[in-house]
């Protein structure tokens, strides 16, 4: 009987592993400067269909022109892990068949509701614009929203519509630390 | 077609099953009448069988043909040697009236349960691990070690059977599986009634039993909790008759059999065994009985821990991994498991027996309200069978403060059943059966009306409407799969997209018995806890390398250095380095193949503290204690006066010093204590360098759900992680990344 209680007790008590060793493994390349692909960045295509999960107001969704028409206040919405070192980027548009109406439009954009800069735009064409973000506009690991408001809206006499300007593009973009960006 | 493939293929392994039971009952010449004879034939043989399975598993000879041939060998061989059916054979008297009108009122329920069990498959664990694992099994002709999943080391007793109906008529054909288990607990429970002259009681707690939400959820699909309540019953069944009709040898190998096939189905029901030899010893006042119950219980339950012990060096895998450590399973997954599961985030565990019997609403799932009534039966303690059911019920209920689900109920719901109906039969009073039955039946029936089980009860696990539809595939399995699983469409993804034999990662559970791929599910083992980590590194700076801890000593001349973690620290916190780095004169020693690194707990891990990746770590994997340690042994001795520990920011509380000894044999020594704290800048790719650290441990592509953690910081920028997103599940579903490799001339760089 003794036996028998003893043989699971030995079966089992042989089963225990002792630590083991080994030796050191394949060292990684801690930095991969270089090698790795670009930081971060968020820049919303208006020509990709994604783009509608990002859109909060006034941007029309659902298609996929390299561009579309906004309202007053286009916003978007866009997740910021580390809030240092990034810059706000656009890529728009004045349409010369609004400005004949509107003449010179003021532009001013938003990080999560406060002002970042006014542009005024004397002429219609393409424009580009780009800003370092000062980091405490931004809220880290959050979702943050960015507007660009246009200071006259254009009306539709046919519908009614209010167009604002032509976008392409909106996003962040990590500032390069060589060049002495400062706005557009 | 489908459906008479699903129904055949199930039919004729239950059928080999019975044949292998059959010839067992007739070569040990057990008592038995006729209406019981072919249901104990099934569960007992269920029992050789899967022992026959499991053994061509181990051999790595499961194919359909050699199935096949041993199925039907077994069929005609039993039909040759009249076991499975004999004319002689003894029979029970028939039913009266009232008897047979009393087992109408199983119809309708088995209805419901059939047109559930040949729907398609769709319960979440049955379509995940239980039919999943198997599914492993009967691709890769026999067993696999399966690390992605701890599951796969749960004892698979009754999944065996499931995988020779699988094999043909695959998931449905399982689920049907179980439903005739479940009815042949039924079934007996009545047998059981004709043996002991409660017939009507037998009848009415058997559909206590058949009609209960959970027990119908559950045996309508491809769980086992109700095949293994069968087991237990004919446990009890087969002692029964031993004690009350003859003492032979027979009856008590084949109890002794089922109840290590009960542990083969369960661990938990192995419990049974202790019934059985308490009840065996008192009966006959010797030891030889227990011996023979004993020493068969082993013949069936010994093959599942050796194959445990064999594929992960613990024998009862995925549980005492403290005693057993083994890199599988980790200990402190281990006891965040059974922490969860003995309260189920319960508020007040009092409420246990209402959650449990009428909503169901933390247990997942209910018994049904009459089971409120069970303390009645302790009223019946004065007849000899209540004593014996409330004993076995008892017994079955000792593990389940393990786990306090309802459906862990289900394996003592028999033996309660007959004890309350029994006691209530005793007030002789023939209303009061038939009442309690159409109650049951009525708060049971999942359709209103006449049913009453949605009033009352909510989201909880059950069964919702009667599925003629996709059991009959009038709409075709995969639109039905497709429309309401989601899980179903992540499975169909991969598989259209991951190349064979590649590892799919993921954060969430995919139904992976629908998939041929290995679905590393992060909670689910060792390896996706690892590959979770590492995800979530990626995004949180704080489980990287962003503490140095320096140990600066006088030149000394060391062979061992060891770094010994001395504090006593709260629940759940755990020691973890980073890098471990020896310096001398401001120089780092290189790290030499000759080091030998080890580490307690978790010495399987020790290389993440010595790979020179800040983004990967070694860590203690359960609560640190004092006396914890990682150690280098160098080949020789080497002068050193520094020691760097680099660790992460989640272990405030652990505290650590510095030991070493001159030589290998010498004792170590305390060299200091005192450490100079520094913070070290996280890493600015440290998104890119975990996912080139999962590829090198073999995972190269990743499933990520919205509602996953950290998921949007993915979809936001996934080339940021090397991610190239292969496919999404719908319009805003899971998405399937590969990771990308390095570009050819970078990496050589």
């Amino acid at each position: 009987m003794r036996i028998l209680l003893l043989i699971p007790i030995a079966l089992l008590t042989g089963c225990i592993t002792q630590p083991q060793t080994y030796a050191p493994p394949v060292q990684r390349e801690p930095v991969l400067d270089g090698q790795a692909p670009k930081p971060p960045k968020h820049i919303l295509q208006m020509s990709d269909r994604e783009t509608d999960a990002y859109i909060v107001q006034d941007i029309p969704r659902g298609s996929a022109d390299p561009w579309r028409w906004t309202g007053k206040r286009p916003t978007v919405r866009m997740f910021v892990g580390d809030p240092n070192g990034l810059k706000l980027t656009a890529d728009y548009s004045i349409a010369e068949a609004t400005f004949k109406d509107t003449g010179p439009v003021k532009l001013t954009f938003y990080v999560n509701d406060k002002p970042l800069a006014t542009v005024d735009e004397k002429e219609h064409g393409v424009k580009h614009f780009e800003k370092p973000i000062p980091r405490e506009m931004l809220k880290a690991s959050a979702d943050n929203l960015f507007a660009i408001e246009i200071d006259k809206v254009w009306i539709a006499k046919q519908d009614g519509a209010h167009l604002g300007f032509i976008l392409a593009s909106i996003g962040l973009a990590p500032v390069n630390p060589s060049s002495k960006e400062t706005t557009h | 077609m489908a459906v008479l493939l699903i129904v055949v293929s199930a039919l004729a392994s239950v059928l080999a099953a019975a044949s292998f039971g059959a010839l067992l009952i007739s070569q040990l010449r057990l008592p038995l009448f006729r209406q019981e004879r072919g249901v104990i034939a099934f569960i007992l043989g269920a029992g050789c069988m899967s022992l026959i399975v499991f053994a061509m598993c181990a051999a790595h000879i499961y194919y359909r043909g050699v199935i096949l041939a041993v199925g039907l060998a077994a069929i005609l061989f039993a039909w040759y040697r009249g076991a499975l059916w004999n004319r002689e054979t003894p029979a029970f008297g028939p039913l009266d009236k009232f008897e047979r009108a009393l087992l109408v009122l199983f119809v309708p329920f088995v209805v419901l349960y059939l047109a559930n069990a040949i729907a398609p498959e769709t319960s979440p664990d049955g379509s995940s691990y239980h039919l999943g694992i198997i599914a492993h099994y009967v691709r890769a002709h026999g067993f696999v070690p399966l690390h992605t999943t701890v599951y796969s080391s749960l004892s698979e007793g009754v999944e065996l059977i499931y995988m020779v109906a699988f094999t043909f008529g695959r998931h449905s054909a399982g689920a049907l599986v179980h439903l005739i288990f479940f009815s042949a607990a039924a079934w007996l429970m009545v047998c059981f009634g004709r043996r002991t002259g409660q017939t009507k009681a037998a009848i009415a707690a058997s559909f206590l039993f058949y009609a209960s939400p959970i027990a119908g959820v559950d045996g309508s699909s491809a769980y086992i909790d109700c095949a293994t309540a069968a087991i237990l019953f004919t446990v009890f069944y087969l002692l029964y008759v031993w004690r009350t009709i003859e003492e032979s040898n027979g009856l008590l190998i084949a109890a002794g059999l089922l109840c290590g096939y009960a542990f083969a189905a369960k661990y938990t029901a192995g419990i049974i065994v202790l019934y059985a030899l308490v009840l065996v010893v008192a009966k006959a006042r010797r030891l030889r009985p227990a011996l023979i119950v004993a020493a068969c219980a082993i013949v069936l339950s010994a093959p599942w821990l050796l194959k445990n012990w064999h594929y992960t060096g613990n024998p009862l895998s995925p549980f005492f991994n403290r005693i057993f450590p083994n890199p599988y399973v980790h200990v402190q997954w281990e006891e965040d498991y059974k922490q969860y599961f003995k309260t189920y985030d319960m508020k007040d565990l009092r409420m246990i027996p209402w959650d449990a019997t009428v909503t169901g609403n933390d247990l997942g799932g209910l018994l049904g309200p009459v089971f409120l009534l069970t303390p009645l039966a302790l009223l019946g303690l004065r007849r000899a069978d209540v004593r014996h059911l409330w004993l076995a019920g008892l017994v079955c209920l000792i593990p389940y403060p393990l786990n306090i689900g309802t459906r862990f109920l289900i394996l003592a719901l028999p033996f309660f059943a007959l004890a309350l109906t029994e006691t209530i039969a005793m007030a002789n009073v023939r209303v009061l059966l038939p009442v309690l039955m159409l109650a049951h039946g009525l708060l049971s029936w999942p359709r209103t009306p006449p049913g009453l089980l949605s009033l009352y009860a909510g989201a909880t696990w059950r069964l919702v409407h009667v599925p003629f539809k996709q059991a009959l595939r009038i709409e075709p399995e995969e639109r039905y799969l497709a429309r309401t699983q989601v899980g179903y469409l992540k499975a169909r993804l991969i598989d259209k997209l991951v190349p064979r034999g590649e590892i799919v990662f993921s954060l969430s559970p995919v139904l992976d018995s629908y998939t041929t791929h290995e679905v590393a599910v992060f909670f689910q083992s060792a390896f996706g806890e690892d590959m979770a980590d590492l995800l979530f590194t990626g995004q949180k700076t704080d489980r990287q390398a962003v503490r140095l801890m320096r140990f600066r000593i006088p030149p000394t001349s060391l062979q061992r250095i060891r770094v010994e973690q001395t504090a006593t620290v709260g629940a759940g916190e755990q020691w973890a380095v980073s890098e471990l780095r020896l310096f001398n004169g401001g120089h780092e020693l290189p790290r030499d193949p000759a080091w030998r690194l080890t580490a307690v707990p978790n010495w399987w891990d020790v290389q993440s503290a010595f790979d020179n990746s800040r983004v990967t770590r070694w860590r203690t994997q359960q609560r640190a204690r004092p006396g914890d340690y990682i150690e280098v042994d160098l080949p020789a001795p080497q002068t050193i006066d520094q020691v760097d520990v680099e660790t992460s920011a989640d272990n405030w509380m652990t505290r650590i010093r510095l030991l070493g000894a001159e030589s290998p044999a010498a004792s170590l020594k305390l060299l200091t204590d005192k450490i100079e704290e520094l913070p070290i800048k996280p890493q600015p790719y440290a998104r890119r360098m975990v996912t080139l650290e999962m590829a090198a441990r073999g995972v190269h592509y990743l499933l990520i759900d919205p509602v996953d953690y950290g998921a949007r910081d993915i979809f936001e920028d996934p080339e940021v992680w090397g991610l190239k997103e292969l496919g999404q599940v719908g319009e805003n579903g899971a998405r399937l990344y590969h990771i990308e490799p390095l570009a050819p001339a970078k990496a050589t760089q």
